[in-house]
């Protein structure tokens, strides 16, 4: 933090080239202190992030502040002096008003850009216009200002250039995480579709034979009965009919209810999750009473959403004693449920301490702690008829999805 | 305010019928009446005779019967929806959450459990029908309902409630919390005894322990702490003595 205060007051205050500013940096600067507390961004990603920021800021409001002069004189209206005051501050209000506006927007363009290819570059990019920006605007703390004077009719393109590359950063990290993302999410989608499919086939082998089986089992327990023959129908009991129960409970059939949903998307995702639970050797239990065939809500973000808890839900079970694990996805009149219990260990924290970002019951590993919650909670607060409901219980830990199919209808 | 047991096999039905007998007898609860039946269709023809608190112990495997206990309880919740339905199963690992959540099922009592145990549970469930039946004011609770959402919370449980973001809310009680599209002024017009302490929280007064002036924060009786502002509190402080 304090690395980033040295750099961003740097700019203005030796000669005062614009007091507001230096008032607007200040404020920039509570919000990033804000959006750390709130993202847990390492201490480069902040420099950047501020870094990437005050220059776009700065250039634009300089550059405001010319054109707005520019056409103040040439326009009808009388010019004051206090009037080239009235303006910057003007200006300085308008940036700092959209910027606290559009602060959560940021935030999430923000998360995008930390995961872009191009992060490193960029980094290195902002610092050098910064350094530039810092030169044109103060040379005279430069020994070598002659210089920059002499180029100052490069300069200034140059930096104008610099600020449509940032734009371009911006815009371009954006777009290529995001599109990225899409890809990769397919591309799992469908590996995760065919291991479903693998383990659908295979359990319906055994099921299959099984009931090949059956029914021979019934005929040779039929005719040892018949002949009353003790021996026999024990033989049959322990050597055929007792390793049938091992079918029967086969954790892995909690899988088959999952052909109650039918968008495809959610059961390969869940399939996953289940399969992964099960090799963990966690008691999963899948509830789903009746097709699913809506779910009344953005596929992506229930995706998400739903991947985020159930990871949780099923490292949480693993550390347990119990290892218990539920998931249930249901219709109650005009609400949708998906809801995820899982055991968990005694050390539970208070509900309203979950989701403030730094906490966690485990040890930060590199700060990839707290980026499932926090896109948990974007996915909530951007869908409307989206509801999240956290139970803590003893020894249970319960999360539930619920949606509105009415005011889905509505819009 | 009658006991109603539904369970198929006349054994079990009568060993649970006394297990009742005997812990409403050990914790002076009241009833009016156990009604022991193996009929779905009797419980429900009874229902309508009575007016307060009901109870019910229902079995979910009911043979030769038109329903099962869930089709049961289903069906009790269209006459009868503060009752509390309590389902007793052979299987109790298989206790669907989807039942519990589709007729607001109290809890699920495996019958394989040790007699101890069991009479535990069933006492815990004794001991809940006693307390709503002595808090009359069984409609207290915080009802919001807007286009998006529909919440309803004990306002005994509930705690505080803050906003998120724009039209966020996120509302807390003991162990629960719920995020959820709403606003702040839905939440704070329903009580009065719930009152904005923050621009962006609101606090229900019955829940405060201590006021730190200091910090300008709330504790909470559970050790929550939420902020204070200074504009509103002198307000919240002396709206909390007055009570």
């Amino acid at each position: 933090m304090n690395a980033v205060l040295t750099i961003v007051t740097g700019f203005f205050n030796s000669n005062g080239y614009n007091i507001y500013s230096v008032v607007t940096i200040f404020l920039l600067l509570f919000y990033l202190g804000l959006s750390q507390k709130q993202q847990k961004l390492s201490l480069v990603e902040n420099i950047y992030f501020s870094g990437l920021t005050v220059f776009l800021i700065t250039f634009l409001q300089s550059e405001l502040n010319k054109i707005l002069n520019w056409l103040l004189i040439h326009s009808a209206f009388p010019v004051y002096f206090s009037t080239f005051i009235v303006l910057p501050l003007a200006v300085a209000l308008i940036l700092l008003g959209l910027l606290i506006m559009l602060r959560k927007k940021v935030g999430q363009v923000f998360a995008y850009l930390v995961e872009s290819p191009l992060l490193y570059l960029s980094i290195l990019f902002i610092l050098v216009c910064n350094f530039f920006l810092f030169m044109a605007f103060n040379p005279e703390s430069f020994s070598y200002q002659h210089y920059f004077w002499q180029f100052e009719f490069i300069a200034y393109p140059l930096l104008f250039l610099a600020f449509g590359l940032a734009l371009f950063f911006f815009y371009y990290s954006f777009k290529l995480s995001n599109k990225k993302r899409l890809v990769k999410q397919k591309e799992s989608e469908y590996y995760e579709m065919q291991r479903y499919t693998e383990k659908l086939e295979i359990l319906h082998e055994e099921l299959a034979t099984f009931r090949h089986d059956y029914l021979n089992v019934l005929l040779s327990l039929d005719e040892s009965i018949r002949s009353k023959d003790l021996k026999q129908i024990q033989q049959v009991y322990n050597e055929i009919i007792k390793p049938t129960s091992k079918i029967i409970s086969n954790k892995e059939l909690e899988l088959t209810k999952l052909t109650k949903i039918k968008i495809l998307e959610i059961k390969s995702v869940l399939s996953v999750k289940v399969i992964d639970a099960c090799q963990q050797d966690l008691n999963v239990t899948v509830d789903i009473p009746r097709e699913i065939n809506q779910i009344y809500l953005d596929l992506v973000d229930f995706i998400r959403g739903v991947s985020i808890v159930i990871d949780n839900a099923i490292e949480e079970a693993a550390a347990s004693k119990e290892k218990v694990l539920v998931i249930a996805f249901f219709e109650v009149d005009n609400e949708l449920f998906f809801v995820v219990k899982n055991s968990c260990s005694e050390k539970i924290m208070p509900v309203d301490k979950m989701f403030q970002k730094s906490a966690s019951t485990k040890e930060n590993k590199l700060n990839q702690r707290g980026y499932g919650l926090f896109s948990l909670e974007q996915i909530v607060n951007h869908s409307a008829n989206l509801m999240l409901e956290t139970i803590v219980e003893q020894d249970y830990f319960t999360q539930i999805f619920k949606i509105n199919k009415v005011s889905v209808n509505q819009l | 305010m009658s006991i109603f047991i539904l369970e198929d096999d006349i054994i079990q039905a009568q060993a649970l019928k006394r297990l009742v007998e005997e812990i409403c007898q050990e914790n002076s609860i009241n009833y009016e009446e156990i009604h022991v039946t193996n009929k779905g269709k009797q419980i429900i023809e009874q229902i309508s005779k009575s007016f307060t608190q009901n109870l019910y112990f229902l079995d979910i495997e009911i043979k030769k019967s038109t329903y099962n206990g869930f089709e049961v309880a289903k069906k009790i919740r269209t006459i009868d929806d503060t009752g509390l339905i309590v389902f007793i199963t052979t299987h109790s690992e298989f206790a669907p959450i989807s039942y519990q959540y589709m007729v607001s099922a109290l809890t699920f009592i495996d019958k394989m459990t040790e007699p101890e145990k069991l009479k535990l549970e069933i006492e815990k469930c004794l001991v809940k029908y006693r307390q709503l039946n002595q808090k009359q004011e069984m409609n207290d609770y915080l009802f919001i309902n807007n286009s998006h959402s529909t919440i309803k919370v004990p306002i005994s449980d509930f705690y505080y409630a803050m906003t998120t973001e724009a039209h966020r809310l996120a509302l807390f009680t003991q162990n629960r919390s719920l995020r959820f599209y709403g606003e702040l002024k839905e939440v704070e017009r329903t009580k009065n005894q719930f009152i904005r302490c923050h621009q962006s929280y609101v606090v229900n007064l019955d829940k405060i322990c201590e006021i730190d002036h200091h910090n300008r924060e709330l504790i909470l009786l559970n050790g929550m702490k939420i902020p204070v502002s200074r504009r509103l509190l002198k307000s919240v402080t002396d709206c909390w003595r007055e009570r």
